[in-house]
């Protein structure tokens, strides 16, 4: 089986444990704070999701080893919950002054994702040449598998520049 | 710092993250103007720019032009006829008046963001939201 990893870090646990339910088939919750998700593509491919709930004082012990390795981030956070943007901006300035991984940063829209088009946010506008930014909805998950695609696709991207 | 540095600039993540929500959602650049430095400014107005014309894009498709953002701005001349500036024009720009007058370019810059946060509502209006997929 092969497969690939993309690291979820999230303002609150309940964004990330709310998107692996939505789209993994299997989900392991480990009592650090680290949740696992397997999202099967076929019987020979397998996408590992790990959501990490973000915490300033835990250090680089997890994030270094779980970036090494991942196809890249999605960095999620609620919309209209002006704390949730405060703690997405330290995860941003944290990434980006430690590690070169693709991110598909994504607010949360709930029930008001319907007032924006999609040809705004589909695929996420460009933030910087590997990220992206995104709106998604929590309560669906073909609006979560999009943040996948386009994580992908970021990847897809910066190789073809290379 | 030389204009070259001036306009090389570039916003860190974090922020730039932010002027999207100060974009999309048509928050007022004024204060958040406030906590950036003279050079910060000047690349908030180019990353804005860059999102209006991906946003443009995005909205109109091939329908959309430069004009549907710059018709909304004041041009040049009129702008330093209301400054009483002397100037030659084109020495009105962010980059080259940030320094020596900052007031001005950055009144003239939160002119230029806020007609770019006008053509973004008004395509948004005028774009049809699809049915939301379950």
């Amino acid at each position: 089986m092969r497969n690939a990893e993309i690291l979820v870090v999230t303002t609150d646990s309940n964004l990330s444990l709310n998107l692996f339910r939505k789209i993994c088939k299997e989900i392991i919750e480990t009592n650090n704070k680290i949740i696992f998700g397997f999202l099967p593509i076929d019987d020979q491919f397998e996408i590992h999701l790990y959501a990490v709930e973000w915490e300033a004082q835990a250090g680089d012990y997890a994030w270094k080893s779980l970036a090494r390795k991942a196809l890249g981030s999605l960095v999620l956070f609620d919309w209209h919950d002006e704390k949730s943007m405060e703690k997405m901006q330290q995860i941003l300035d944290y990434f980006g002054e430690n590690f070169e991984l693709p991110l598909m940063i994504a607010a949360n829209l709930n029930s008001e994702h319907e007032k924006f088009p999609a040809k705004l946010y589909r695929g996420g506008l460009s933030v910087t040449s590997a990220s992206r930014f995104s709106f998604y909805n929590a309560e669906s998950p073909d609006s979560m598998r999009e943040l996948i695609v386009g994580l992908i696709n970021i990847n897809l991207e910066v190789i073809a520049k290379d | 710092m030389n204009r070259l540095q001036v306009r090389q600039k570039e916003l860190p993540l974090s922020v730039r993250i932010e002027v999207m929500v100060y974009l999309v959602m048509n928050k007022p650049f004024i204060e958040f103007m406030g906590k950036l430095s003279n050079v910060e400014v000047v690349a908030l107005q180019k990353f804005v720019w860059d999102k209006t014309v991906e946003i443009g894009l995005r909205l109109k498709g091939k329908s959309f032009t430069r004009k549907d953002i710059t018709k909304r701005m004041i041009p040049t001349p009129t702008y330093q006829r209301q400054q009483k500036c002397s100037e030659r024009v084109y020495y009105c720009k962010g980059v080259m008046c940030i320094h020596s007058n900052p007031e001005c370019a950055r009144n003239k810059i939160h002119g230029h963001l806020s007609a770019m946060q006008g053509a973004v509502q008004q395509w948004l209006e005028e774009t049809e939201p699809p049915a939301v997929r379950k």
